[in-house]
């Protein structure tokens, strides 16, 4: 059975940024925002407590387990979860490295609504079909 | 007759002897004086070389320091407040303000790039150039045209950071002053030699009036010190060539061994 609403987790060292994130995505119907941590390792400890997200939000510079190193980790870990990587860095080449690397998406940090919806709703719709064709 | 000779064949030998221990005193003396100057001189040099060092690597941190504050601090907050502006729930008022809150983002990304380049300590040297190369708009007024040679590859991250350096300020100076339509910039990685072969066809500049201010720290306004500086950290050579109203050339070599066989470890940690 899949899901009706998609369930989200939203990572980033900053309070404000975070919380405006979780109340941008409250707004979109079908999504429901899981829990919210301050870095990798915070996000990992709730992963492993069984609070387990569709799709990651998480920023690339955060203390102690960066973005990078918990895609790595979430890669080998909880490969079924998406991972969007939300970040302030608009390289290409960083964006194609992170993709390579595991993560589902990218989204600039001043990315519209409408993006970070487009984005939830494309990595999600990854995730039920890979679910499936588990199941 | 003999009662004065006597004398005389004494004293000659022992005269003798005494011009000779002069000239041998003499002699050791001044080879001590040359070998003191010639030590003085190496720490002289060294002083100079450790005060060059020191004075790159606190630019670098502060640049460091300021692109982080300014990506991380004044970016993300400009990203925060855009971020409750739409979760006001009124696009039609709030769209102005929006699109002016993502100038200010794209400036602030574009400054910190400029002062730290993440795709440098991601991705290396020749990536980290191509991206640089890829900031001068192609329909600009001035056509750059990067090549690296030989087998571009990763290098130390400090000396990365230097090279990277290097090139941007023979692009960046080509660009504001030589007002010249083609720059081309040849990267050379050779096996224990890398080489930057700067050529602009802009207005040049006369070299003697580069060459009267070999000073550090002097302001050339063609960012020469700057080059030769950084040249001389990491023990290279410089050598250019222009004539005003005939474009400018500049070539640089840098031993690449140097740094990771010789530089102290305090600085290779400190960089980055």
């Amino acid at each position: 059975m899949t899901p009706a609403t998609i369930r989200l987790a939203v990572v980033d060292d900053h309070i404000l940024f975070r919380k405006g994130l979780r109340a941008l995505i409250s707004g979109f119907p079908g999504m429901e925002v899981l829990f919210e941590a301050g870095d990798g390792e915070e996000l990992l400890h709730r992963l492993d407590q069984g609070d387990l997200p569709e799709v990651i939000l998480m920023d690339l510079q955060m203390p102690n387990l960066d973005g990078l190193q918990t895609v790595r980790l979430l890669r080998a870990q909880y490969p079924r979860i998406r991972v969007i990587i939300i970040s302030m860095h608009d390289e290409p080449e960083l964006i194609e490295s992170l993709k390579m690397e595991g993560a589902h998406g990218y989204l600039l940090k001043n990315a519209s609504p409408e993006e970070v919806r487009g984005a939830i709703v494309g990595a999600a719709a990854t995730y039920e079909s890979r679910s499936t064709m588990t199941a | 007759m003999t009662n004065w000779l006597v004398p005389v064949l004494l004293a000659t030998p022992v005269l003798l002897l005494l011009a000779l221990g002069i000239v041998a005193f003499v002699l050791r003396y001044q080879r001590r004086l040359l070998r003191q100057q010639e030590q003085l001189r190496q720490v002289r040099e060294t002083a100079q070389q450790q005060a060059l060092e020191a004075a790159l690597l606190a630019q670098e941190d502060e640049r460091r320091r300021i692109a982080a504050d300014l990506h991380d601090g004044v970016g993300t907050t400009l990203a925060i407040v855009k971020l409750h502006l739409s979760t006001l729930g009124h696009p039609a008022l709030t769209e102005e303000a929006s699109s002016l809150l993502d100038q200010a983002i794209t400036e602030v990304r574009r400054i910190s790039r400029n002062l730290l380049p993440a795709a440098l300590q991601k991705f290396g040297l020749p990536f980290a150039l191509d991206a640089l190369a890829r900031t001068v708009p192609a329909d600009g007024p001035t056509r750059l045209h990067l090549e690296q040679r030989g087998q571009p590859r990763r290098l130390d991250p400090h000396y990365e950071l230097i090279v990277y350096r290097v090139v941007q300020e023979l692009l960046g100076n080509g660009l504001r002053h030589a007002h010249a339509d083609k720059i081309d910039i040849i990267v050379d990685f050779g096996p224990d030699m890398l080489s930057l072969h700067y050529t602009d066809n802009g207005i040049g500049f006369d070299t003697s009036k580069i060459d009267q201010q070999p000073l550090v720290g002097a302001r050339t306004g063609h960012g020469i010190t700057n080059l030769r500086s950084r040249v001389a950290v990491l023990q290279g050579t410089l050598r250019y060539q222009s004539e005003p109203g005939a474009g400018s050339q500049a070539w640089i070599s840098l031993p690449v061994p140097y740094i990771t066989a010789f530089q102290t470890p305090a600085l290779l940690t400190y960089l980055l």
